[in-house]
């Protein structure tokens, strides 16, 4: 993890990612079709890896929608929402892997269980996986910005 | 479409929805509240200047420490005092702290003058005033 804090982000760039992210996966279970699962996995392990610039859908607001949007409110600590994505990562390879193991009825839980949480973020702002950061980074001591 | 998934979507976008909406409700319901309604802070939380802003605060609150310094930018001449919620229930309790930071304006005699939730609240304050 970087040393330095890092440049804060318009909050809007991982709402916009949390809410495509439940609509393919809802739209993938009721369509059966697994291989949505491996491929947001991949997606959001992209820019929780390397940062929103190689994250495809958080590239796609930053370059295409916010320059047609008014500015932000209010910026954000970009680790919070990374470190939540890191967690979705976690479970829809978990997901993948049951649904290569045959499990299938354990895959669609796990991926509805993150489809369920990128609702719930996209809708409201209730990040489950942000507020675990911020639990975890305020006994290391370590400093928001934003 | 199979019906048992797409039962299974509805619940899941139902519940979705159902729980942003209270949530978002009960916050509005907390931004509401009105300052008045609230009995005088305790006058060993009130220092003289004119006034004290009164931040209600969590260990793990992300925003506490930018609505602080914001507060110190914007009323130099006001005293700023943070109150950890979960050290001070009893406190918390009684200003209906819902979410941190809560932050209270009080006078000398430690009437509450103004009650923002959020460092949006606290932008729309400064905004207004």
């Amino acid at each position: 993890m970087a040393r330095s804090a890092p440049r804060p982000i318009d909050p809007r760039g991982p709402r916009f990612n949390q809410a495509v992210l439940a609509i393919a996966l809802l739209a993938g279970f009721a369509l059966d079709q697994r291989w949505v699962v491996p491929v947001w996995a991949a997606v959001l392990f992209l820019g929780a890896a390397f940062g929103p610039a190689y994250g495809p859908f958080l590239r796609l607001y930053a370059e295409v929608i916010r320059p047609r949007l008014r500015p932000p409110a209010q910026l954000e600590d970009p680790r919070p929402p990374r470190f939540a994505a890191s967690i979705g990562v976690a479970f829809l390879a978990a997901a993948s892997i049951s649904f290569a193991a045959g499990a299938v009825a354990v895959g669609w839980a796990l991926a509805l269980i993150v489809a369920a949480l990128a609702g719930l973020a996209a809708l409201s702002g209730i990040c489950v996986g942000c507020e675990l950061y911020l639990f975890v980074a305020r006994r290391r001591g370590v400093e928001l910005v934003g | 479409m199979d019906p048992l998934r797409l039962s299974v979507v509805v619940l899941v976008v139902v519940l979705v929805l159902v729980g942003s909406l209270v949530y978002q409700r009960s916050r509005r319901i907390d931004e509401r509240r009105s300052a008045e309604a609230f009995p005088p802070l305790p006058l060993g939380l009130i220092s003289d200047a004119a006034a004290t802003w009164v931040i209600f605060t969590t260990p793990y609150c992300a925003s506490c420490d930018a609505v602080e310094r914001e507060l110190r930018r914007a009323f130099p001449s006001e005293a700023v005092v943070r109150v950890d919620a979960t050290e001070h229930p009893g406190l918390a309790e009684r200003y209906q702290v819902r979410r941190a930071p809560t932050v209270l304006r009080a006078d000398r005699a430690g009437r509450v003058l103004a009650r923002v939730v959020g460092p949006e609240g606290l932008r729309r304050h400064l905004a207004l005033a």
